[in-house]
């Protein structure tokens, strides 16, 4: 006979758990029981052996106990409402176990369940008249784990040893009603090459679009995870009302490069260099072009004076990379919005990246963002993936480039008409020179090795590292194919393209992980250009010209117009 | 049939080589078990892709993308109700929370020394098993008697 103690859960605002003792059962009689551990593990079942890669415990059923047992104190006369099988005696809260209860075994006589809090899940009975009416209750109950005790020992000492499975995000509206407000479903998505953007549920509508929010996480109520205005509400399939986000830099696209005057509209904007025999710094370009938004900005934001990461070329005069060699060139701001000039300065025309602080909000630019340094007891690898190699598929022997036009193949090396090509196209129109050194960049880029593409899992509330990090140290070698380990010093594009770091190129941040997809720091020919130069694999047909009217089909020729 | 498995705890850090950041196992030798196996029985399976035909004269294709991995299920007893004592202090110096349900760990390796079941140790290095799942049960037909349930998969790694 074994009685049990009950205790009843107790929520905290933080969302632990602690567990209340509230009586002790009476004595009952175990038929049967059965305790079952399950593994949780990632089968890849390819080639000549699988890969197995354990994860620990299966979630909320990974350690149960199922329990038969007979109850023969009492009969079905002397039970209150309810028919409640197992009593509770010196009750403080109720006079019965129910779901969502633990119990814990007095004494010794049920040695499988040890000394284990198990939840009750699962309650069944029935009385049977051919065993005198005896109740029969099964119980299914489940394991809760002590996070204070390394009981796997999958991990070893100190690695995970303060991780929640899930953590909670909430948002603070700037202006206005600012208390914090529980948020459902969170998805914030960063990116190296966009602005980011949140996407969260609420059962009720709370925020309009406009509003401009910042999203924390519970983990760390100091530091905001997102800083952004809502620019979409609608209900979700599950009729709850989702709000979608955007980074509060989008703000500086809404405003023209252009002086709004008196009467007076002056659409062409330039920003001369040299200007009066000076050459302008890089910072002075950027503070001019954000000069027309801090004019008259919108909604108080303020997106500060530009912090240069790269702490050297806020402050040249030269393109960063060709130092002693090019000089930034003049900036034709006509048409542009404050933030797409920004990208031309600093993404396309400088190889840099541009951020937004999460809490001030303040423009950042450089080749990475901030070094950080994985904390094994918190931050450690659940998981690592390739999810891509950007290389091209073969190393060819020589690239051709051609403009829009498509009027004049450049190829590099020149002359050479040997062994496998390569072809791109440029979406915009460019001169012999220009087609020549982005060819010639174009084919030393696809030699490197360096360029695969991985995405690496991370516990839940793991919100420290921002898209444009690079780690001190990170690899993975218990997944195949290995996430090799960088921890070198590199990592400046411009040095070398060898680069030995990891960056993190876009992040995705939930209540129950973070994944980063991380990839070389080295800026390469496609990043520069990502949106203008794609493969093209066809005929470079020339424009065409009003002497082609004709009714015969003819392949254009190369040199001629004529047909 | 008595087995005996030596025990490795896969250890998992995250500074493998002495570099931070770097997961990688570290497999530690925690400890041996010998049970008593009363019934084995082992599983091997191909990942296939089976391409379907629609003639009546062709027979259904497939390909075999590669191997599942090998598992072996193994049932016996654990231990007498009156030693439980004595077996939970063979563990005593390797487990957090030392229970019956923690003889065996999941995800840790075990390596076969010597045992009656040929499937556990006929095959050539790694002769190494990854506890997917153990199980402890006793019944009133037997209420003298904890008996387990394992099931292991072939490690690789």
């Amino acid at each position: 006979m074994v009685s049990f103690k009950i205790y009843k859960e107790m929520k905290s605002s933080d969302g632990k758990s602690t567990w209340s003792s509230v009586g002790i059962t009476l004595p009952v009689n175990i038929e049967d029981i059965s305790v079952q551990t399950q593994a949780l593990t990632n089968v890849v079942a390819y080639g000549e052996t699988p890969h197995i890669t354990p994860f620990g415990v299966k979630g909320k059923d990974g350690r149960v106990a199922n329990i038969t047992g007979t109850y023969k104190n009492r009969s079905m006369v002397f039970v209150r409402d309810g028919m409640e099988v197992i009593s509770v005696q010196d009750t403080k809260l109720s006079g019965y176990v129910v779901n969502g209860m633990a119990i814990k075994v007095i004494g010794d006589g049920l040695p499988e369940l040890g000394d284990a809090l198990w939840t009750i899940n699962n309650i069944t009975w029935d009385r049977q008249a051919t065993e005198g009416g005896m109740w029969r209750f099964r119980l299914q109950l489940g394991y809760v784990w002590d996070v204070t005790k390394n009981e796997l020992k999958l991990y070893e000492d100190g690695v995970g040893t303060n991780v929640r499975d899930n953590v909670k995000f909430f948002t603070v509206r700037e202006g206005g009603h600012q208390a914090r407000v529980y948020i459902n479903n969170p998805k914030i998505e960063t990116t190296l090459h966009d602005l980011n953007r949140a996407r969260f549920t609420l059962p009720y509508k709370i925020y309009e679009k406009e509003d401009i929010l910042k999203i924390y996480c519970d983990t760390d109520e100091s530091n905001a995870v997102f800083y952004g205005i809502v620019t979409n509400v609608s209900n979700s399939s599950n009729s709850a009302i989702q709000y979608e986000c955007t980074e509060i830099g989008t703000l500086l696209y809404r405003k023209p490069c252009a002086k709004l005057g008196a009467g007076i509209f002056k659409p062409r904007i330039r920003i001369p260099n040299p200007y009066k025999g000076v050459q302008l710094t890089l910072q002075q370009i950027v503070g001019t072009i954000l000069k027309f938004y801090q004019d008259s900005p919108i909604k108080g934001y303020n997106p500060g004076p530009g912090i240069d990461k790269t702490g050297k070329w806020g402050a040249s005069p030269w393109l960063p990379g060709r130092e002693n060699d090019a000089y930034l060139p003049p900036q034709i701001l006509s048409g542009y919005t404050v933030g797409k000039a920004l990208d031309n300065v600093l993404n396309e025309q400088c190889g840099l990246h541009t951020w937004f602080d999460n809490n001030t909000g303040h423009l950042e630019y450089g080749f990475y963002r901030n070094i950080v340094t994985i904390d094994p007891s918190t931050e450690y690898i659940i998981y690592s993936e390739q999810i891509q190699s950007l290389a091209e598929e073969y190393q060819a022997d020589g690239v051709i480039l051609m403009d829009n036009s498509a009027n004049n193949p450049t190829r590099y090396p020149p002359g050479n008409n040997k062994g496998s090509y390569i072809q791109y196209q440029f979406s915009s129109d460019l001169t012999n020179e220009q087609l020549s050194s982005i060819a010639r960049r174009i084919y030393n880029d696809i030699r490197l090795a360096n360029r695969d593409t991985f995405k690496v899992k991370f516990p839940a509330g793991t919100v420290r590292f921002r898209d444009g990090d690079v780690f001190s140290g990170l690899g993975d070698s218990t997944v195949t194919p290995r996430l090799p380990y960088r921890g070198g010093v590199d990592q400046d594009p411009t040095e070398d393209p060898s680069d030995s770091v990891w960056q993190i190129r876009e992040m995705v941040i939930t209540d129950t992980y973070t994944e980063c997809t991380v990839g070389s720091t080295y800026f390469s020919i496609f990043d520069i250009y990502r949106t203008a130069l794609k493969r093209y694999d066809g005929c470079p047909a020339p424009i065409e010209t009003k002497d082609t009217e004709t009714n015969v089909y003819a392949l254009p020729a190369r040199e001629s117009t004529n047909t | 049939m008595a087995t005996t498995f030596t025990e490795y705890a896969l250890n998992i850090t995250m500074a493998k080589d002495g570099q931070n950041g770097h997961k990688g196992y570290n497999e530690t030798e925690i400890c041996s078990h010998t049970v008593d196996v009363t019934f084995s029985s082992n599983t091997r399976q191909v990942n296939k892709q089976t391409i379907d035909s629609y003639s009546q004269t062709t027979a259904p294709q497939s390909i075999v993308l590669g191997y599942q991995p090998e598992i072996v299920k193994l049932e016996g007893i654990l231990c007498h109700i009156a030693d439980v004592e004595n077996l939970l202090a063979e563990t005593a110096h390797c487990r957090a929370v030392n229970t019956l349900y923690n003889k065996f760990l999941p995800c840790s390796i075990l390596v076969c020394q010597s045992s009656d079941v040929p499937e556990l140790v006929t095959w050539s290095s790694p002769n190494k098993w990854l506890v997917d799942m153990f199980k402890i049960k006793r019944s009133k037909q037997k209420p003298d008697l904890i008996l387990f349930e394992m099931v292991l998969m072939r490690w690789y790694g």
